[in-house]
């Protein structure tokens, strides 16, 4: 009998694991329906986890996605442009040469935990994002004072002239506006993992390495009305295929970053639509301008000749990129495009080598962080150098430890391959930390050592020049002088590749902004 | 048999703190910079120098060595620089998930690996055997990511079966923590629907994961059945008439079977290993997905937490291997 019953009871189990696995398979996500939960929910796909879900430490792509939902920002960007546009200020002005700002705040708003916002907040906010002095402090560092004249107005004072800085404030790392009564209720720690901010979703789950949950929240200032999704899921993928077969099947709506390596196998996928946007970055390859043969211009000059930039765009990056003209990507305003341009000649490198000294070429060292693209590009490079007599050996690391090894110029390799990606849409996020001569080593981003008194009058010109025509004719300028001295070969601009599911509408790309999931509608 | 796991325990901490120390100053060897990455590229000297300070990573090695071993004793793994939580909440939090990979695939490796086994040593040379040599040809030749996306291709692209990856669909909320195992949680609360998501989300990555290990406990087992059936004692039995079902899996495989036990406790440190690559295609959020995060971010006391953690894991398993032994082989005595 107790055999008997022991067989029932097995029989039993696997009775039960047998119809949990069929039932199971009936409700893969590919047969979702239109009443299924899955239509009132955005499933955005991220490349890694969130770190912080606090604007003063959030810094990274998937922690500002959370913040940007959570939180608002005084200034936004209009549609897909670098255009200003009103966020919680509804206007702003400059005075003292762009060393005062004032800004008018948007009346009414409340924050999640319905206390009000006003311009106290702003000022907490901003001083709590400094005080914390984490990742994103630096953009507010400038910030002498801020003076509250009434709750809708807020009065900044700078260090200095700095008309870069209504630039920093149209983005969310370190911007956002967090409650202050909120904070005094919970505390500082409370906020890595959980929201309190002006935006339509707030954080109610994360499990980490999982998924962050984010729902409505119900004091948003532009209310429900309409067609909005109840939930918004962030889901952390960081394998390329899965992302890929997950947007596919309906496992998830849309990847804003799909990785560039893979997104050549969705095109003309049905059910998904592609979109390839021209990025905020520039891939370059930094020469070191201080030590070894690159520290002569004409050597600088010849390298430039040496690559075949329409390969990297056509066989690396399979013509989702564009080659670069200057250390300036074409979506952002300063960029001219009537500067000249590199391409592959070998003849006028050996000819530049030949009058900078080195007829027969020399040995150079060339770093690479672990990216299969960025490798790919130096070793095509290396084959080219090869042919004018230049042995260029590559190695291969972490980023973590090429970045010790550049950043000092004892151990500074000849070259290194790397992206920047921009902060905030303003020239001198790109020009000022990578080519000001008070930028070099690990004070800034100058890692190829380069110093030119001419460029720093102009880039220090033109962050204090009012005048925003008048700031364009001076960073072309910038462009002009660095195309010809050449302090590194700047390869091209990466496209972004924004993958989303056809039923997915009202997705507005903009490069330095995450999705804004509250114009978006699924069916 | 007190006495030997007492020593065993002994043994342990010494190898713990051998491996500590190991991994400490080899982890720390890595050129790079972990104040600078965390406070990003950006960030100003002063910056930087306080991260520095919050870690401690402006301390000599050794002083930080001593710092974090003390921490260590009172429990404190230290704050992770990535995430900026506790590590052990960290490690709490991601290894659930890990052990419920882990524990499924070791069941599959059992529960198929030794009938299997078995099987093919019964009726040897016949077909299941040629299937199981194969079966385990396959198993120890092909790479764990390859054969991740070929299930993922069939059962979930092509078949729709079975969720691509993550633990639970994304639309459902996960059970109330009891044990932080999805299926078991879900199934102590009756929330169906969770426990046949965790369930289906459950199966491609466990099986992908048990298939090496299953291949070495298939030809392990047959290895050790084929000689232990040619002895003398397995003839005796034949000859007293005792039913052949009864000579194989009482008699026989009793004595197959420790050999095959050493097997999973070693298997244990591979699944661990293998569960890093695993949890990275099935986005299952385990452990390996957040060493493999700590290891890019080089946030030194995560690595510590992580192969704190797994050695723990391995080393308490082998143990229970060597006590388990004296069950199964009387001839075996710790005293």
């Amino acid at each position: 009998m107790a055999k008997l019953s022991a067989r029932h009871a097995a029989l039993g189990t696997a009775l039960v694991l047998a119809t949990s696995l069929l039932a199971a398979c009936g409700s893969s996500p590919a047969s979702t329906k239109s009443t299924n939960p899955a239509n009132q929910a955005l499933v955005l796909l991220q490349n890694y986890d969130v770190t912080s879900m606090d604007p003063a430490i959030a810094y990274d792509p998937p922690s500002s996605q959370v913040v940007s939902l959570a939180y608002g920002t005084l200034l936004t960007l209009k549609g897909s442009s670098t255009e200003l546009a009103p966020g919680l200020a509804t206007s702003w002005q400059s005075s003292a040469g762009g060393k005062v700002w004032t800004f008018s705040l948007r009346k009414g708003i409340h924050f999640a935990d319905g206390s009000a916002f006003n311009s106290q907040a702003v000022k907490f906010a901003f001083e709590r994002t400094i005080k914390m002095n984490q990742g994103p402090a630096w953009m507010l560092d400038v910030i002498k004072s801020i003076a509250t004249p009434s709750p809708d107005k807020v009065v900044i004072t700078l260090k200095y002239a700095y008309q870069p800085f209504i630039y920093s404030l149209a983005q969310p790392s370190g911007t956002a506006i967090i409650s202050p009564a909120g904070v005094k209720k919970h505390g500082n720690a409370w906020f890595q993992n959980h929201t309190d901010g002006t935006g339509p979703y707030q954080a109610s789950q994360w499990v980490h390495g999982q998924q962050v949950v984010m729902v409505r929240n119900p004091h948003y200032w532009q209310g429900w009305q309409g067609d909005h999704f109840n939930k918004v899921i962030l889901k952390i993928v960081t394998e390329p295929s899965t992302q890929q077969m997950l947007l596919q099947t309906g496992g998830a709506d849309m990847n804003i970053a799909f990785p560039l390596s893979n997104v050549s196998q969705l095109k003309n996928q049905k059910g998904l639509k592609v979109l390839t946007e021209p990025g905020l970055n520039i891939l370059y390859i930094g020469l070191n301008n201080k030590t070894g043969p690159t520290a002569n211009q004409l050597v600088r000059q010849a390298l430039s000749y040496t690559l075949d930039y329409q390969g990297a765009v056509k066989e690396i990056y399979s013509g989702y990129a564009q080659q670069a003209k200057g250390p300036l990507p074409p979506a952002l305003w300063g960029y001219d495009a009537s500067l000249p341009q590199y391409h592959l000649d070998l003849a006028k490198a050996k000819q530049l080598l030949t009058q900078a000294g080195y007829p027969h070429g020399f040995p150079m060292t060339i770093t690479v962080e672990e990216n299969p693209l960025y490798q790919q590009v130096v070793e095509s490079w290396q084959s080219t150098l090869k042919q004018i007599g230049i042995t260029a050996t590559i190695t291969t690391m972490p980023w973590a430890t090429e970045y010790k090894k550049i950043s000092v110029l004892k151990t500074a390799p000849s070259a290194f391959i790397t992206s920047w990606y921009a902060d905030f849409a303003d020239p001198d996020d790109f020009l000022y930390p990578q080519y000001a001569s008070n930028q070099q080593g690990t004070v800034g981003f100058n890692l190829e050592w380069y110093g030119n008194p001419q460029v720093d009058k102009l880039l220090n010109q033109a962050r204090v020049t009012p005048d925003h025509q008048q700031r364009i004719t001076l960073y072309q300028q910038v462009q002009k002088l660095l195309i010809q001295q050449a302090p590194a070969i700047w390869v091209l601009d990466q496209k972004t590749a924004v993958v989303e599911r056809s039923n997915v509408h009202g997705y507005v790309y903009n490069a330095l902004w995450p999705v804004n999931a509250y114009s978006m509608t699924k069916n | 048999m007190f006495s030997f796991i007492v020593r065993r325990l002994g043994q342990l901490i010494l190898v713990l703190f051998g491996m500590l120390v190991l991994t400490f100053y080899v982890s720390h060897m890595v050129p790079g910079d972990p104040a600078r990455l965390a406070a990003g590229l950006h960030a100003t000297q002063s910056q930087v120098n306080q991260v520095r300070r919050q870690f401690g990573l402006n301390l000599p090695l050794t002083a930080q060595f001593v710092r974090y071993a003390a921490n260590l004793l009172h429990g404190n793994l230290g704050l992770s620089i990535l995430t900026r939580n506790p590590v052990s909440a960290d490690l709490g939090a991601y290894f659930p998930a890990t052990l419920e990979i882990t524990l499924t695939a070791l069941l599959i490796v059992l529960v198929v690996g030794i009938p299997l086994g078995v099987v093919s040593a019964v009726r040897r040379d016949g077909m299941p055997d040629h299937f199981s040599r194969v079966f385990a040809l396959l198993g120890v030749s092909m790479p764990p990511f390859w054969l991740a996306v070929l299930l993922q291709e069939v059962f979930a692209q092509k078949l729709g079966w079975l969720p691509v990856g993550g633990m639970l669909s994304s639309y459902l909320t996960p059970p109330g923590h009891i044990t932080g195992l999805y299926v078991l949680d879900s199934l102590f609360t009756g929330n169906w629907p969770d426990f046949t998501s965790a369930f289906a989300s459950l199966i491609l990555p466990s099986v992908t994961l048990a298939f090496g290990s299953l291949a070495i406990m298939t030809r392990m087992v047959r290895a050790k059945l084929l000689d232990v059936l040619h002895q003398d004692f397995i003839r005796t039995a034949r000859a007293k008439g005792l039913p052949e079902r009864r000579v194989i899996y009482i008699h026989a495989l009793k004595n197959a079977l420790p050999p095959a036990v050493t097997v999973i406790g070693l298997q244990v440190g591979s699944l661990l290993q293998g569960a890093v690559l695993v949890e990275a295609i099935f986005a299952w959020p385990g452990v390996g997905t957040y060493a493999l995060q700590a290891s890019e971010g080089l946030d030194f006391p995560a690595i510590l937490g992580f192969t704190l953690l797994v050695s723990v894991v391995y080393v308490l398993i082998n143990t229970i291997v060597d006590i388990l032994y004296a069950f199964l082989d009387p001839r075996i005595s710790y005293s």
